[in-house]
C-alpha cells in the first residue's frame, strides 16, 4: 500500500464511522499548493473526550495502534496513532481542540472529490493562518506555495487571512512573505 | 556555455509553481506520498548497501530511527 493510498484508507475508515475529520498538515498544503515529500499523515477529527475510533476493523491487518494515547507537552495535542505494518508510515490523529481558529478551520473544511471518494481539508486560507503560527522553515516554504498556487487557481479571502494573523500576531511574519514572493500579477 | 540558460531561485520556484498548476488538487495530494515513498525506497537501499547481512526488517527498523532523529530536530507542532 502507497503512503497515499494508506491516507485515503484511513479518511475512508473515519467516514465509515461517522467521524467528521480533517487532513491537515503537509498533506494539506501540498493539496493547496506546490507538493512535497510528507512523512507523516496528520487529521484532526472531531470526537468527544478523546476517545479516538477504533479504525483497525475497517483498515485491515496490516495496521496496528500504538496503544497509548499521546499528550503534546509543547502543545497540549492528545493524539493516537495509527501505523502501517512493514511502513515507515505513521499516521496521526489529533482531537479538535478548543482552539479558536482550530474550531474555526473545522467548521469551514472543505470536500474535495477525489477519485472514489471525497475527502475532507481545511481551506487554503485556513491552512496559511494555521501555519503562519508555527512558522518552521517549512511552514514558512508552504504558506509561500500556497499564496503561488492560489493567487493563480482561485482568489484568496485575505480579508480572512489578515483578521486571524492580527489576532495572533503574525501579521509581520506574513508581510515579510509576502514581500519575498517572486514578482507576480495580482 | 551559452546554451545554458540561466535561472534564479525565483525562476525555479515559479517553474514549480506551473507544474503545480497543471496538476489536480488530488494529484498534488498524491505527489507527497508518492515522493515520501520515493524517498524510502531509496533510503532503504543505502541502508541496505551498508548493512549488507541485515534483514529487511532490521533495514526497515533504522529506516524508522532516522526518522525518530528527524522528528527531535523538529520541534513538536500540532499541524
Amino acid at each position: 500500500m502507497t503512503t497515499d493510498e494508506a491516507a485515503l484508507a484511513v479518511a475512508a475508515a473515519l467516514d465509515a464511522e461517522g467521524v467528521p475529520y480533517i487532513i491537515v498538515g503537509g498533506y494539506s498544503s501540498n493539496t493547496h499548493g506546490i507538493p512535497r515529500a510528507t512523512k507523516d499523515v496528520d487529521f484532526v477529527v472531531s470526537i468527544s473526550a478523546n476517545h479516538f475510533p477504533d479504525l483497525l476493523t475497517h483498515l485491515g491487518p496490516q495496521w496496528q495502534r500504538d496503544p497509548q494515547l499521546s499528550f503534546e507537552t509543547n502543545t497540549g495535542a492528545v493524539r493516537a496513532v495509527l501505523e502501517l505494518k512493514d511502513s515507515p508510515l505513521k499516521v496521526e490523529m489529533f482531537a479538535l481542540s478548543d482552539d479558536e481558529h482550530d474550531q474555526a478551520r473545522f467548521a469551514r473544511r472543505i470536500c474535495k472529490p477525489f477519485t472514489g471518494q471525497t475527502v475532507a481539508f481545511p481551506t487554503a486560507e485556513d491552512v496559511i493562518v494555521w501555519k503562519l503560527r508555527w512558522a518552521r522553515h517549512k511552514d514558512i516554504e508552504d504558506v509561500r506555495s500556497i499564496i503561488l498556487v492560489q493567487e493563480r487557481e482561485s482568489t484568496l479571502d485575505w480579508p480572512y487571512i489578515r483578521g486571524w494573523c492580527a489576532r495572533h500576531g503574525t501579521t509581520a511574519r506574513l508581510e515579510e512573505i509576502l514581500a519575498s514572493l517572486p514578482k507576480r500579477g495580482r | 556555455m551559452e546554451n545554458f540558460r540561466r535561472i534564479s531561485s525565483d525562476d525555479m520556484l515559479m517553474e514549480q509553481v506551473e507544474e503545480a498548476l497543471r496538476m489536480t488538487p488530488e494529484q498534488r495530494f498524491r505527489a507527497g506520498g508518492e515522493l515520501f515513498d520515493a524517498a524510502c525506497r531509496f533510503a532503504l537501499a543505502g541502508i541496505r548497501g551498508t548493512f549488507p547481512g541485515a534483514s529487511e526488517q532490521e533495514c526497515l527498523a533504522r529506516l524508522k530511527q532516522r526518522f525518530a532523529w528527524a522528528d527531535e530536530l523538529d520541534p513538536a507542532v500540532r499541524p
